[in-house]
């Protein structure tokens, strides 16, 4: 579903990415390990035109996607979840929804209001709260949910359980499980081995910009010297 | 107490222009972040267009409601149709340039404009018609007030009301609003931003458009009406908060009723002096602008700008150190220049004079936008405190010539040490709109003080000593000076006073962390920026024989940001070559050409479009990316 084809890509002049590639098949949901600094969320970022690539290419259901604006991957279909979670702090729970709104594409049932506030019912009194003045988790919650508005069938998520306190992690973890339910494939980058492993399926580990380990989430708990080399866990 | 009501009436008639024109430029500025100095130009646009429309509706005959509403409404359209052809033709290739190559984009349409209303209208005064219906006077306390003036007045709030709604009860709203809060992360979630800007643009166009055409039965048609207009919008926009519509109606009543008082009460005796109030209206509105600014820096409803993502490479380069190479062809340079008195002629020599005055100018500038970080948008201040500085000291106090070349840049210095201890409490756009205010400030403190400084004819009779006078002598005393001054600039980059600088520029509160006392440090780099100014000012005073208030307008502070950004704000060398470059091309352009404001604003467009990092610094990273 979504191919990332040996890319390279940094700020400016420093590279960040050197010739990574990767796969992820719909209704699976992998996840991107690494240390700080080892491009896990400008992975992201180049998946979506947020930092240019300075080769490689991207592809998504068929369709290159490395040329295209921002705007453009989101309605072929990537959702992106930022790492800060950036909500538009001075609109209203419901206005952040409501700006993340696009119609559904023909796959599975399309998002609703009703349908988000049904999977994330912390949101349902929420609705007319100014964002800004939300806990930590419920930003986190809204900012997935504002990215489930635009019906995407791939989700990238860039380190959602960073600071959130363990209880609101699992809950986190319940809704990655839900969406992979849905047929959805989903690419969290992470820090939080724990989290990550208990909902994916497939584990990339990178180091410097480059791809150290690929594999299933089962294969990378069974080797501890990969973790302790990469993670320094 | 009849004629306080009645300016309180005419206050809140030019509150509704105001904030027609504020509102558009907020409403650009929040979504592309882009400062539109080129506001004015479409409100000036509006009202020769309602002129020109409103005739050919009426024909020969008398003026209908509909030729007159319809003219308006026609006139407004067509200056949003121009404003969104402009965001597509010029705008949408410099988002991703830094921010002071927007301004100077957006200025290069200003010089457009202006020869273009010229060429079309001609440079008269245009009276239009009065609006049918509206053409009389209402009784108000005994007083007769325009009908016209009571409609304009509703218009403001009716306007406010409009926007509101569409802000808040639309998705294009919901949309625009999302957008001016995180463009980056609206566009991640499918929201097209191409037609988000092209359609705010041309909405603001609109409303300039509309607050242009609406004035129509109150005022001419006048050709500067841009750079009255642009300031006194930029000043509404900043004291009621970048991006706020809100914000833009309070403080466009604010700035409106204080214009207006002014004018009420009249002259003003205190301690055997007479002030005049109705001439210091724009002195006013600045220490309103500051005073506001001091106390809200981020005006009355504004709120600290998100910090957008860094485009790349927009990001200060590193300043590199002289190589060897470099230095001999500095050396070559300024041996060339010493020897051209041999084979130049008159003509030339004073064109190489104005450059180097320029060249020193450009690169006080330059050390205040590229390693303080610190963009001034009124820099002519410290020029022309240093010219009338030097000029007063010679000709009132009778000091001589090589005296009073000292004292213009002390007084520059002064000013700046004023002007600076305010402007560096803000930061970004607010801290330039500062700028902005202390010198309109100045310029109108030396317009209008007639006795001490000539007012608009300025002072004649500023020639150099004896020994100065040809024109050999004085060239070789400028390139002297402005050598030395340039050099010294350079050293002061490179000292550890230099590289606090670009540590408080790159990150305030690191900075701060390890002992640096920021705002002295920017403080100091105000005076350095200034005294240079100033010194530069002082040899152009004598180097004319004559100064008017000119010298520290809006316009000579302009040149300076396009000669600092034309050759690039990230290298040392890109003011010399912007001076040169600009110097050079108005004097050519202008000698030769009529309409040589628009076709340097061609050359302006083309050259920002092509060289988005200033000509040196673009050639610096081609040569990079070559090694």
């Amino acid at each position: 579903m979504l191919s990332i084809r040996s890319i390279s890509a940094g700020y400016g002049p420093a590279r960040v990415l050197f010739g990574l590639s990767l796969e992820l098949r719909a209704g699976e949901v992998s996840v991107i390990l690494g240390r700080n600094g080892a491009g896990k969320s400008t992975t992201l970022k180049a998946v979506m035109a947020m930092v240019p690539l300075s080769s490689g290419q991207i592809w998504f259901s068929g369709k290159r996607i490395d040329r295209c604006a921002t705007w453009e991957i989101a309605r072929a279909g990537i959702g992106y979840v930022a790492e800060e979670r950036r909500i538009f702090p001075d609109l209203s729970v419901l206005e952040n929804l409501e700006a993340g709104r696009r119609s559904a594409r023909g796959h599975g049932s399309p998002w609703s209001v009703e349908r988000i506030i049904a999977l994330l019912p912390a949101l349902g009194p929420l609705g007319r709260r100014r964002a800004g003045t939300l806990s930590g988790g419920e930003q986190q919650m809204l900012a997935v949910a504002r990215t489930l508005m635009g019906n995407p069938s791939c989700i990238l998520l860039d380190e959602p359980s960073e600071g959130l306190a363990p209880a609101v992690v699992e809950r986190l973890a319940t809704l990655v499980r839900t969406l992979r339910g849905e047929g959805m494939a989903v690419l969290l980058a992470e820090q939080n081995m724990r989290f990550a492993l208990a909902v994916s399926d497939n584990a990339h580990i990178i180091e410097k910009g480059g791809l150290r380990f690929s594999g299933t989430a089962r294969q990378l708990q069974e080797h501890a010297d990969l973790s302790a080399e990469y993670l320094a866990l | 107490m009849s004629s306080i009501v009645l300016q309180f009436l005419n206050g809140l008639t030019s509150a509704s222009t105001l904030f027609l024109v504020a509102a558009g430029l907020s409403l650009i500025f929040g979504i592309t972040r882009v400062l539109n100095f080129a506001h004015g130009s479409l409100y000036m646009l509006g009202i020769y267009l309602a002129y020109s429309a409103i005739g050919v509706f009426a024909g020969g005959g008398g003026v209908t409601h509909a030729a007159f509403w319809g003219g308006i409404l026609i006139a407004a359209t067509v200056v949003g149709i121009v404003g969104a052809l402009l965001e597509v033709t010029v705008l949408r290739r410099v988002y991703r340039s830094p921010e002071l190559f927007q301004l100077l984009a957006t200025f290069a349409v200003v010089l457009l404009a202006k020869d273009l209303v010229l060429w079309l209208w001609g440079p008269e005064d245009l009276l239009g018609p009065r609006a049918p219906g509206l053409g009389g006077a209402v009784e108000i306390l005994g007083s007769p007030f325009p009908e016209y003036d009571l409609f304009l007045i509703a218009v403001g709030p009716l306007i406010l009301g409009l926007l509101w709604l569409l802000l808040h009860a639309t998705r294009w709203g919901l949309l625009i609003r999302a957008a001016t809060q995180d463009r980056e992360m609206a566009a991640a979630l499918g929201i097209n931003q191409k037609l988000l800007f092209t359609s705010a643009f041309a909405l603001g166009a609109f409303l300039a458009g509309l607050g242009g055409a609406l004035q129509i039965p109150r005022e001419p048609a006048q050709h500067f009406l841009d750079f009255t207009v642009i300031v006194d919008a930029f000043v509404v926009v900043v004291v009621g908060g970048m991006g706020s519509i809100p914000g833009a109606f309070l403080a466009a009543l604010l700035i409106g009723e204080v214009k207006a008082l002014c004018i009420g009460i009249g002259d003003v005796g205190a301690f055997g002096f007479s002030i005049s109030l109705p001439k210091l209206t724009l002195v006013v509105e600045s220490l309103v602008m500051a005073a506001v600014l001091i106390f809200r820096p981020w005006g009355l409803m504004g709120r600290a700008l998100a910090v957008l993502p860094d485009p790349a490479g927009a990001r200060q380069a590193l300043l590199e150190k002289s190589t060897p190479r470099m230095r001999m062809a500095g050396i070559a340079i300024i041996a060339g220049l010493a020897v051209t008195p041999a084979f130049a002629n008159e003509y030339s020599l004073v064109l190489i004079i104005d450059i180097l005055i320029f060249a020193l100018f450009a690169s006080s500038l330059h050390f205040l936008m590229g390693p303080s970080g610190m963009a001034s948008f009124g820099h002519a201040a410290y020029f022309g405190l240093g010219a009338y500085g030097a000029a007063l000291a010679f000709k009132h106090a009778g000091f001589p010539m090589e005296i009073s070349i000292v004292i213009g840049p002390v007084i520059a210095t002064i000013a700046a040490l004023a002007f600076g201890w305010f402007c560096v409490r803000l930061s970004g756009v607010y801290l330039a709109m500062l700028t902005l205010a202390f010198a309109q400030i100045a310029w109108s403190v030396v317009y209008q003080w007639d006795s001490l400084t000539g007012g608009s004819n300025g002072i004649v009779g500023v020639w150099p000593a004896p020994w100065l006078s040809g024109r050999v002598a004085y060239f070789y005393l400028v390139l002297v000076l402005c050598g030395a001054a340039i050099g010294v600039l350079r050293r002061i980059v490179f000292s550890p006073f230099g590289y606090a600088l670009r540590a408080c520029r790159d990150s305030p509160l690191r900075a701060a962390a390890i002992g640096i006392d920021v705002r002295r440090f920017q403080w100091m780099a105000f005076l350095v920026a200034g005294g240079f100014a100033g010194l530069a000012g002082a040899l152009f005073a004598f180097s004319k024989g004559s100064i008017s208030p000119e010298v520290l307008a809006i316009g000579q502070s302009v040149d300076g940001l396009v000669m600092v950004l034309l050759g690039g704000v990230q290298t040392l060398s890109g003011p010399l070559v912007g001076a040169a470059v600009l110097t050079w091309l108005q004097e050519l352009v202008a000698r030769h050409i009529d309409y040589w404001r628009a076709l340097l604003g061609l050359i302006i467009i083309v050259l920002v479009v092509a060289f988005p990092a200033g000509i040196v610094g673009q050639l610096s990273s081609r040569r990079r990316t070559a090694e």
